[in-house]
């Protein structure tokens, strides 16, 4: 058992020494004297954090084995990138381009006005020092998760957005491509929305075709009163590509925030989601879908916390899984004491299309308010043989009918997007 | 009309109605847990070598395993060198009739509202009463006996059916299986065996009364129900235990085993000292229970918890044989500060299996009551089903109510539905009775009734009538 203990340490030590060793010299978000002191202890954590194996409860179903095993290294690149492809076609956004986890400013367009600021970190720091120092590193928490340690220690930019009024009409569109073989890239993301205001985001995550990559991004959000904030985020990664996603969102008094999570493609992935509604009269919705084919692996963790009182949050993750695809969703409802008069309400549902397909589903509530409304459900099935039948007998083609039943049980999650766009995307790339 | 102020105070300082103490004299080994304790609870029991060894065996798993953290209670770890593991009333001799019983235990009994002799005239129970850990009592045996049925204390079965024992224990529960399993493989001291022959259907309800009655004596018991092939039987286990202020420990196993065709109905009313209203004292209950069910077999658990301190129990199926059937239904109340973490598993291997999960979860005063289940249906567990409802009713703004369940599926062709809600008493349901001329107490025990009645209406007809009263007295102070 020892030898196993070490083997692991040991491995711990040269995947971090592969980041350390290929970082080191670059001038990085980390390196910022602005963040030196939650990178120093963010380090500490590492150090005495290991990596989860399928004992520790929130990993029981997924295995990092495969990430640990390989050396990733940061690679800064400036090569040409073809960024008509990641475009969302019809959408009206600014976009902001990190390769690699580097903000490219040839390929993006910064906004700085009155109404809203959009930046990468590695400027922010230097231009907004006060505001960084205030928020970054107090969402998120790097003591107990091993992965948000090491994104704080070593992240090499992110996106800086500071919404201060109703910014409506357009998105703001981060795209996020990795293009290197083995590259690891450590985005960290702060949005902070002033009260009374309103935005709109976009996140697509992108890898290049045949190359072992690991995207771990790290976002913190704060929504204050009466704000608006949605997110929606798109992966579109390679068979071989990991992603690892920490979000951490703070919600003030009466503000609203949206988050959907499509993922349309990527090898093996975990989306940590964790909402803390801290205010009073907060809404939150959390949506999500995904559709494994081959070997993929896709891993949702959500957790909301409702701390004040009237709360409301509905969540809803559906998922089609073919082949050997394998899909977790772990949601976890916590309703402190004080929290009354919340309602919260959760659903997953699954289609199994394989034989070799599994769901490990695992709805969690903790209610310790008596004055309220919380319900779960999941579901793990099949489609209606008789929606079936009823399709072919009219005359249409049995890949057709499922084509349908197929939009018809996503529809829901993807119909959640407040971008046409978006939705128009996302219903093109499903299987 | 009482007020609520009046009601609140005379409910809230109600004690425990069956808190009263036993005096027998007791034969018991000196506290502490070594190899040499295991040896000599075998050798005070008369047992063959096998089993001796096999005791061994499951003590030096024990002592290579930590205790469970995982459920969502906190308790202080109960010191197991401070415990004696083996308590028997003195004189045991062999009875022949009630008369040779000791008054007293027929006293507590009596109390309990189990005379005996009345069970025994009037109703269709066998019972076989359990005090502390060994059996002193046994009635209907010759009745029974009659059908080929084997309805005795396991060291009577250890003696008597050693083939039967040995070809079954420890088959669904291993030694290795979970800390409380491992420390009672090791230790336990008795418990009832039950054998139904093949096609035979058993006339009457099973039955049998634990009581933890020396003081610092954990309960071990191990229980063992086999059903052969086309049998049906009914099992009822009832505790009740007496008050005291230290904690008391109570690990038992339950090993049920269903052959081809046969049914099990396993339905327990767990009232043990839940510790006065300020959470002191009580019973820790950290059981394990589960079935086998073979080719078309079914087992089906009830339980009303309404008592211990702490709960820690997940009476399980494993569907191994093609269309094979099990269910769970259970209401569990918590009140003041119990805490309880409960919940079964339901592990489908076979094709074509079913099972049903009804959890009804009260909680009142300072109480956590958790549901946690395993639904597992594996690859082969072809055209399986599975339905889930875990509903959780919340008397007070003190309390909490949790539900983990773990969904995992395996294969196309099967279909897993699950559905949980937490909601608070209906204020519109009190006043409409209350309107009506119901005391407010009246209502709420009316409400809860009819909450749980999906599951109460499981019960064998002796049970519902008391599980509906221990639902009753247990709630009795939740106004509000």
């Amino acid at each position: 058992m020892d030898t196993t203990v070490e083997n692991i340490t040991s491995k711990k030590d040269q995947f971090i020494a592969s980041i350390d060793g290929t970082i080191a010299g670059a001038s990085t978000l980390s390196t910022s004297h602005v963040v030196a002191s939650i990178v120093e202890s963010a380090k500490e954590s590492l150090a005495s954090l290991s990596f989860p194996t399928t004992r520790t409860e929130a990993w029981k179903y997924t295995r990092v084995g495969k990430i640990i095993n390989q050396k990733f290294e940061v690679k800064p690149t400036e090569t040409q990138v073809e960024i008509g492809t990641y475009h969302i076609p019809g959408i009206q956004a600014i976009e902001m381009v990190f390769v690699n986890g580097f903000f490219r400013a040839d390929l993006s367009e910064t906004l700085e006005n009155n109404v809203i600021s959009v930046l990468p970190m590695s400027e922010a720091v230097s231009k907004y020092p006060e505001m960084v120092k205030q928020y970054y590193g107090t969402i998120a928490n790097d003591k107990k998760d091993i992965f948000t340690a090491l994104n704080t220690s070593y992240s090499t930019d992110g996106l800086f957005i500071h919404v201060k009024g109703e910014y409506k009409d357009t998105a703001i569109h981060l795209i996020h491509i990795n293009d290197s073989d083995q590259v690891i890239a450590q985005c960290r993301n702060l949005i902070i929305t002033e009260p009374n205001s309103h935005a709109k985001i976009v996140t697509s995550y992108h890898s290049k075709k045949d190359i072992s990559s690991f995207c771990n991004q790290v976002t913190e959000v704060v929504v204050k009163e009466n704000s608006f904030l949605s997110i929606d985020k798109i992966q579109q990664e390679s068979e071989q590509a990991f992603h690892i996603s920490n979000d951490f969102v703070t919600q003030e008094k009466d503000s609203t925030f949206h988050l959907n999570t499509f993922t349309l493609t990527g090898g093996w992935i975990r989306n940590n989601l964790h909402v803390h509604a801290k205010g009073n009269g907060t809404n939150t919705d959390m949506y999500g879908l995904y559709q494994p084919i081959l070997k993929q692996h896709i891993d949702n963790h959500t957790l909301m916390i409702h701390d004040g009182t009237d709360g409301e949050s509905n969540e809803l993750y559906k998922g089609i899984l073919y082949d050997k695809g394998k899909a977790v969703f772990n949601g976890k409802v916590i309703v402190a004491i004080d929290a009354q008069r919340t309602n919260a309400y959760q659903t997953n549902a699954n289609v199994l299309l394989s034989d070799d397909a599994s769901v490990n589903s695992k709805p969690e509530l903790e209610i310790y308010a008596d004055d309220v409304k919380c319900s779960h459900g999941s579901t793990t099935g099949q489609f209606d043989e008789e929606a079936l039948f009823y399709l072919m007998a009219r005359g249409i083609k049995k890949d057709t009918a499922k084509r349908l039943l197929t939009e018809a049980f996503l529809k829901e999650v993807v119909d959640h997007s407040d971008i046409l766009a978006v939705r128009e995307l996302v219903l093109r790339y499903l299987h | 009309m009482q007020n609520e102020e009046e009601l609140l105070h005379e409910v809230t300082n109600k004690e425990y109605e069956y808190g009263f103490e036993t005096n027998i004299e007791s034969d018991t080994i000196a506290p502490g847990l070594s190899e040499d304790v295991v040896r000599r609870i075998s050798k005070k029991k008369d047992e063959p070598q096998w089993l001796l060894d096999w005791r061994l065996k499951a003590f030096a798993i024990w002592k290579n395993m930590k205790e469970p953290e995982w459920a969502h209670v906190k308790y202080p770890k109960p010191d197991f060198q401070a415990i004696s593991y083996y308590s028997a009333p003195k004189p045991k001799k062999e009875l022949a009739s009630l008369d040779e019983v000791d008054p007293e235990i027929l006293k507590t009994m009596e109390r309990l509202g189990i005379s005996l002799e009345e069970q025994k005239k009037l109703t269709g129970v066998a019972i076989d009463f359990v005090i502390d850990s060994v059996s002193v009592a046994t009635s209907f045996k010759e009745k029974l006996g009659e059908l080929g049925i084997i309805f005795c204390s396991m060291s009577e079965a250890i003696k008597e059916h050693p083939e039967l024992v040995r070809k079954y224990l420890g088959t669904v529960v291993p030694q290795s299986d979970n800390f409380y399993a491992a420390l009672n493989s090791a230790v336990f001291t008795d418990g009832s065996f039950c054998y139904i022959p093949k096609g035979t259907r058993c006339p009457m309800e099973l039955s049998t009364y634990f009581r933890i009655n020396e003081s610092g004596t954990g309960q071990f018991e191990r229980t063992m129900v086999i059903a052969d092939e086309g049998s049906y039987v009914s099992y009822l286990e009832g505790c009740t235990a007496p008050q005291r202020d230290e904690n008391q420990l109570h690990a038992a196993v339950v090993e049920l085993i269903a052959l081809d065709n046969a049914e099990i109905k396993y339905s327990t009313v767990q009232n043990w000292y839940p510790g006065d209203k300020n959470g002191l004292g009580g019973v820790f209950n950290f059981v394990t229970k589960r079935g086998i069910c073979h080719k078309r077999s079914k087992i089906s658990w009830t339980q009303v918890e309404t008592g211990s301190a702490v709960t820690w129990k997940y009476p399980s199926c494993i569907l191994k044989g093609d269309y094979s059937i099990g269910e769970f239904f259970s209401v569990a109340v918590t009140n003041n500060y119990q805490q309880a973490d409960t919940g079964t598993k339901m592990i489908h291997l076979g094709k074509h299996t079913k099972s049903t999960i009804i959890s009804k979860g009260i909680s009142s005063g300072h109480s956590q009551n958790s549901y946690r289940g395993l639904v597992q249906i594996s690859k082969n567990a072809i055209n399986s089903r599975n339905f889930s409802q875990c509903d959780s009713l919340l008397m007070t703004d003190h309390c909490g109510a949790h539900t983990f369940p773990y969904i995992e599926v395996n294969n196309q062709s099967s279909m897993v539905e699950h559905e949980a809600t937490t909601s608070k008493i209906g204020e519109d349901k009190i006043f409409y009775c209350k309107q009506r001329g119901i005391s407010e107490e009246k209502a709420i025990g009316l409400i809860v009734n009819g909450y749980a009645k999906e599951v109460l209406n499981k019960l064998p007809m002796e049970f519902a009538v008391e599980a509906q009263k221990l639902l009753e007295i247990s709630l009795e102070n939740s106004v509000g």
